[in-house]
């Protein structure tokens, strides 16, 4: 590889992740007359859409949801796209990054589902997904407050202008920060008041005053009796705080409360109180009467409340979140501690429809000629992900032009059409980019689903990309992960609270009272993970962390490494966890005998007397065949390497210097590969070769790539210094 | 079943238009003679104490056809009555009147008395109706086994002549376990009829005549509720004669007919009635009965028509395949002569087929012995026939299958005359030799014309504009020797309906060297945006594999890479170049990838 091609994982992401970030069709710009984009132009969209990390995507594209009351049906919504009728001022951003409960919560799902190596039928979910009922964040808190406390009591004991003051003042204002985050809407208040309540009511007998306006006109807000409401207009009625009567935390009470108020313009004295009980709950606060019924009304109101905001968060960030995960996963599969060729990622951020539109399709053709068609490598794009195709697989372009009256379809929103893959795949080929890509994710594409019905039908659903140009540049990867099946993504918040015969308040134990909700199974896209772990093994440090140093050559990247030769796949596994116990002898039978697509498998193994609980590798073709079988993915991309190569080496394919290149030479590349071939990662291995042929009269040299004795054509039109081989 | 209406229905009956000929029941058309044996014992008193069998007489004697002759055997110990074949109507009646039931029975003579009645005509029906309540029976046993002899030796005779012998066996009293009149029905192939088990009396003789004779006649449908008038359609005007046989179970009330017809007389008995009308002018029979509140009345109707066949013949001729060529060169058309037959069937009353009873009915007849089929069609049946060879054609119609009776003089014969037919001219043959030359010369001319226009056109000069490198200069090149290579990719960016149309590719290669207007390759891409200027934007091949473009229309623009092409210049684009087209309509654009084929996907063209 030497300083030639220093990466061969460059990935291209077709999906939209933020539409108010900058997305590569604007960022592209207008394309008329241009065969290819400039060195300025590159560098710009790449500080924009180029990532490295899932840290690093986050900060780029501050993934969000935006939410907004509506007064008639009384709900909150939800949307990922911002609303442009809405006002800023009502509209709440919510950011969606590793502090948001519910990704935090799948993240962590996946992470311990890693390190028990437990499959799907085994793995306590509820363990996980009771992190986003109101007792966690409440726990959360809880924790938080008393950090908070201590500190402030530090505070409060210096002297004004003490050094150590400012310094914890800094730190209180850090504390101040977090904790606002908490009480600067309504709708986070709410596993707060949820959890105060029934502090209160369950736990002690002491009395509230409640003397509450409402909070604000327009927006969610709590009334006079603490009931949620929400108004259409917005009003401003009292602010007055209720007095508190202990001296010890008097300070940070009123500190509180008074951030609460700069920060809310129109407060309440309930919210205030629920603000200050919550982070300062001593008992000697405590003093108001509690009105039972009012407060258990309360409750169980706000409660629903929580219940439906949250199913409606859930249901409305599925798709981003699992874009979001795969995004995570698929710099998973790269160890952080290496320091290699590490995967990277360029985000569209863009539909894939818009992309595919023929009046959009030749920027990304201009593009893809400016870091693909040139002798600098540095940019080039190896690697596509689409995930989210849709099953159906005539499924057309949903703003495609329908010519002859067809049959009526109806195609899915959030996925992305068959014309559509098809129309990059037209442009990927010419690129030489390889296309992972998998179906639309749900309880029929999981390992369970696959185990149980073969792959038949993924067979079937490619059949319309088999058999063409592009076929050896797409790659169908399956089945897609599983983070939450479907059935067991239930989570118990809490029970309604009722006033039993003896006046005392309880939790309903009644089944109806339980309040439940369900995340509706969450999965992630093969593509995320086949073209992660592809990316990973391109890196010689990668290689070397699982082969050892002896047969890794430092200089040469992963592209001839066969993922499944020997026990290749054994070493180089995902980091996913295993799903099910395994496919059967029948339906491993069926992949073999087929050898169709990018498979994982969820298997039992050991390695080295270790026990496997990861998923691994158990294929990886393409959609080319020659009739019988489907071809390894590494073919296509050591021809296309071999082609980038060659271009580079020979001043772009001059026939004389095509010659040397392949010559006996000592000190020519052939040679160098042919020295390098006891190597894992050699470009020509054992059983492999490389000869050329010229033909003078057409003025195409064609190179014969032998892998293991099946032979692979390349065709390079000879440069003879001629005007009429110009690029 | 007597019905209380009172009301009076007039109804119509229309005769049923015979089906299909497939279909249809095939009458005896032959002559008939029938004699009836009336047993007049004494045990006919008790047996048939309202004298059915006598009226049964009647009824049959009155509905057989005129072809038909009936006589009469009435028998006891002796013979009683004897009516020979072709007695009048009032020797019948008082015959039958006289007729006593008294005495033995004596089936033996009587049956020899009966078949010494018929003639011998040849192809004639010859039948014998036998009415008795029982077994032969005489005062002695000797004249009992002499009777029978007698009776065994008949059958025998019967048999011998052809003559089928019927018996309707009347009363209940039939205990023997052997019955040997009953031996005559069964050597002659004729049957036995149980009363009450067969139906009554008179239904019973009306099955023998209908079913058995099988002589042309129908039914008539009359309505439970028919009460009043019965309206009858005959198939044409002009009917010999129309004989209504009226049953019922009740008692026969008066019977009116109102009939155009030269004769009309009715016939009653205590429960039949017969209509007989002779020479019908029209075409409607009326029968009123009174009172009118008589049901289940059974009707049959025959009908005779006296007819003769006409036709008319209408010449003729075709040419035969593969005229003969003579020696001389000359040809002479070969003629085959044809006769269209048009067959009519006149009556008294003009053509019979005229009628709508006869549309569309297939009527089968011989030509010359061959039988055929035809379908009447506006009143006559149309026959062509190849006459070559013939003078003449006969005609026979086979009427047996229609329920009327047709006495028809045929067979016909045509006698053909061939109208006299100009003689062919002789067609002169004419030597197109000279012709051919002429043509061949000219073809040769023309093609050696075209592969000059072709080779002009692969040499055709045209404008290049030279690279920026020689200033810009425009010069005039000749193009020639060159091929089309390659490929484009179209993507269409803007159309006028923001349709989007999918990516297209164009393969350039293996095309003709000619000029192709963008018009033409966006057509075979089938991307259809009407006349916006597409036709005056050219493309053809240039030398070292480029692809010449030029801009020859007048409002189009298009783009080499940034550089807009100068209209009527030639701009070699290379592999990889790019083209943009703004057409006429300043919406639809255009972007044209030109690509290099490989020597593989080449031989995948």
């Amino acid at each position: 590889m030497g300083d030639v091609i220093r990466q061969t994982n460059r990935t291209m992401l077709m999906e939209e992740i933020n539409p108010e970030k900058s997305d590569f069709l604007t960022l592209v710009g207008d394309v008329r007359g241009l065969e290819s984009l400039s060195d300025d132009k590159i560098k710009e969209i790449h500080e924009q859409l180029l990532v490295r990390s899932f840290d690093e995507m986050l900060e780029k594209f501050a993934p969000t949801v935006y939410s907004y009351y509506d007064a008639i049906t009384q709900k909150v919504a939800y949307t990922l796209k911002k609303p442009e009728c809405i006002s800023e001022s009502m509209l709440t951003e919510i950011p969606l990054n590793r502090k948001n409960e519910y990704l935090g919560m799948l993240m962590s799902m996946v992470d311990a589902k890693r390190t028990e190596g437990t499959i799907n039928a085994d793995f306590k979910f509820e363990k996980l997904t009771d992190m986003i009922s109101p007792k966690k964040v409440m726990e959360e808190i809880r924790q938080n407050r008393k950090e908070l406390q201590y500190t402030y009591a530090q505070y409060a004991q210096l002297e004004d202008g003490a050094p150590q003051k400012l310094d914890l003042a800094d730190k209180l204002n850090v504390m101040f920060e977090e904790a606002s985050a908490n009480y600067n809407n309504v709708m986070a208040m709410l596993p707060l008041a949820i959890e105060d309540i029934k502090t209160r009511l369950l736990l002690t007998d002491s009395r509230e005053k409640q003397e509450d306006s409402p909070l604000a006109l327009g927006v969610l807000s709590m009334g006079k009796g603490g009931e949620l409401r929400i108004l259409e207009a917005p009003k401003v009625e009292s602010t007055a705080l209720v007095a508190v009567d202990d001296n010890a935390n008097t300070g940070l009470i009123k500190a509180l409360k008074e951030d609460y108020e700069s920060l809310n313009g129109e407060n309440n004295d309930y919210v205030g109180a629920l603000v200050a009980r919550t982070f300062c709950p001593l008992s000697s606060t405590m003093e108001s009467r509690i009105d039972k019924e009012k407060e258990v009304v309360n409750y169980n109101s706000y409660l629903e409340f929580y219940k439906e905001s949250k199913d409606a968060f859930i249901k409305t960030v599925k798709p981003l979140v699992e874009k979001l995960l795969g995004i995570w996963c698929f710099f998973e599969q790269y160890p952080k501690k290496l320091k290699g060729m590490r995967p990277s990622l360029v985000i569209t951020n863009i539909s894939n429809e818009m992309l595919a539109k023929s009046s959009n399709i030749s920027r990304l053709i201009t593009y893809l000629n400016t870091v693909n068609a040139k002798n600098e490598f540095g940019n080039t794009v190896w690697y596509s992900i689409v995930p989210s195709i849709s099953l159906d697989q005539y499924s057309k372009l949903k703003t495609a032009r329908e010519r002859f009256k067809g049959n009526s379809t109806v195609v899915k929103s959030d996925v992305n059409s068959v014309e559509s893959l098809v129309r990059l795949l037209d442009v990927f080929k010419d690129y030489g980019v390889q296309c992972f890509f998998s179906y639309e994710t749900g309880d029929t594409t999981t390992f369970n689903t696959l185990a149980t019905e073969g792959i038949e039908k993924y067979e079937e659903r490619c059949t319309p990309l088999m058999g063409k140009a592009f076929s050896e540049y797409a790659i169908p990867c399956l089945p897609n992960f599983t983070i939450i099946p479907k059935e067991k993504s239930g989570v118990i918040l809490d029970s309604r609270m009722v006033i039993n015969e003896n006046d005392v308040v309880e939790l309903s134990k009644a089944k109806e009272d339980i309040m439940k909700l369900w995340i509706d199974g969450v999965y992630i896209g093969a593509a995320y993970v086949a073209a992660g772990i592809v990316a990973a093994y391109q890196c010689p440090e990668y290689l070397k962390d699982r082969f050892g140093k002896s047969g890794v050559d430092m200089e040469l990247p992963g592209v001839r490494f066969d993922i499944e030769a020997d026990n290749h796949s054994l070493s180089v596994r995902t980091t996913m966890s295993k799903e099910i116990t395994g496919f059967t002898n029948s339906i491993k039978a069926d992949i073999n005998r087929k050898n169709f697509g990018f498979v994982f498998s969820s298997e039992n193994a050991s390695y080295k007397g270790n026990n496997i609980t990861n998923i691994m590798v158990y294929k990886s073709r393409n959609l080319m065949s020659d009739g019988y079988t489907f071809e390894p993915i590494y073919k296509t991309q050591v021809t296309t390497y071999i082609e980038r190569i060659l271009r580079h080496a020979t001043g772009d394919f001059k026939e004389d210097a095509i010659a040397y290149f392949f010559s006996n030479n000592p000190r020519s590349q052939k040679s160098d590969w042919l020295a390098k071939r006891e190597c894992i990662n050699a470009i020509l291995g054992k059983g492999d070769d490389i000869e050329h042929t010229i033909d003078n009269e057409s003025g195409y040299c064609t190179l014969n790539i032998t892998f293991n004795g099946n032979i692979k054509n390349l065709e390079v039109e000879i440069n003879r210094l001629s005007a009429a081989n110009r690029e | 079943m007597f019905t209380a209406l009172t009301t009076i229905f007039v109804f119509v009956l229309c005769c049923v238009c015979p089906c299909l000929a497939s279909d249809r029941k095939q009458f005896d058309l032959h002559d008939g003679e029938v004699v009836f044996l009336l047993d007049t014992s004494v045990s006919m008193n008790k047996q048939d104490k309202d004298r059915l069998a006598v009226t049964a007489v009647r009824q049959a004697v009155y509905s057989l056809p005129e072809n038909y002759k009936a006589g009469l055997v009435a028998y006891n110990t002796g013979i009683q009555t004897m009516l020979p074949f072709g007695e009048g109507t009032t020797q019948w009646e008082e015959a039958l009147e006289e007729i006593v039931y008294s005495g033995y029975t004596n089936a033996g003579e009587a049956l020899q008395q009966a078949i010494g009645m018929f003639s011998v005509r040849r192809d004639v029906n010859r039948y014998v109706v036998m009415l008795t309540d029982g077994e032969i029976d005489m005062p002695t046993s000797q004249e009992k086994d002499f009777s029978r002899i007698q009776y065994e030796e008949a059958v025998q005779e019967a048999k011998e002549r052809g003559i089928k012998i019927y018996i309707v066996a009347i009363g209940s009293e039939w205990n023997e376990s052997e019955i040997h009149i009953f031996d005559g029905a069964e050597m002659t192939d004729g049957a036995i009829y149980w009363e009450g088990q067969s139906g009554s009396v008179s239904e019973i003789m009306n099955r023998i005549l209908y079913e058995r004779f099988s002589f042309p006649g129908k039914v008539l449908d009359v309505p439970e509720e028919s009460d009043g008038k019965v309206s009858i359609n005959l198939p044409a005007p002009g009917a010999e004669y129309v004989k209504i046989l009226l049953l019922t179970e009740q008692e026969m009330p008066d019977i009116f007919v109102e009939c155009n017809a030269e004769t009309t007389t009715v016939h009653t008995g205590q429960n039949i009635a017969v209509i007989d009308a002779g020479k019908i002018i029209g075409q409607t029979v009326e029968i009123s009965y009174d009172p009118a509140d008589v049901s289940d009345v059974k009707a049959f109707m025959q009908i005779g028509y006296k007819a003769e066949i006409e036709t008319q013949v209408t010449y003729r001729r075709e040419m035969e395949n593969g005229t003969g060529q003579q020696e001389t060169g000359e040809t002479l058309p070969e003629y085959i002569p044809f006769a269209d037959v048009e067959i009519r069937l006149k009556g008294q009353g003009g053509n019979l087929w005229d009628n709508g009873y006869y549309e569309g009915l297939e009527m089968p007849f011989t030509v010359n012995g061959i039988p055929a089929i035809g379908n009447i069609h506006n009143g006559s049946i149309l026959y062509s026939m190849q006459i070559q060879d013939l003078q003449e054609a006969v005609v026979e119609l086979d009427v047996s299958s229609l329920p009327e009776h047709y006495e028809i003089q045929q067979p016909v014969t045509i006698t053909f005359t061939l109208p006299e037919y100009p003689q062919p001219e002789v067609e002169q043959k004419l030597d197109y030799r000279p012709l051919w030359i002429i043509l061949g010369v000219l073809a040769f001319a023309l093609t050696v014309l075209f592969v000059l226009v072709i080779k002009k056109e692969r040499k055709t000069k045209i404008y290049v504009a030279q690279p920026q490198t020689s200033g810009n200069v425009v010069k005039k090149e000749e193009i020639k020797g060159c091929a089309l290579t390659g490929k484009l990719n179209m993507y269409v960016l803007q159309t006028q309906t923001g349709d989007d149309v999918p990516p297209q590719t164009y393969c350039l290669f293996g095309r003709q060297a000619v000029r192709i207007p963008l018009s033409q390759i966006l057509e075979s891409c089938e991307i259809k945006f009407g006349k916006i200027g597409a036709e005056n934007i050219i493309f053809c091949a240039g030398p070292d594999k480029t692809l010449i473009a030029m801009d020859q229309s007048e409002k189009c623009t298009v783009l080499r890479g940034t550089e807009i092409l100068k209209k009527g210049v030639g701009y070699p684009v290379y592999y990889n170049g790019k083209l943009t087209v703004i057409f006429e309509d300043g919406i639809t654009e255009v972007e044209i990838h030109y690509k290099r084929l490989m020597p593989s996907e080449r031989e995948n063209i």
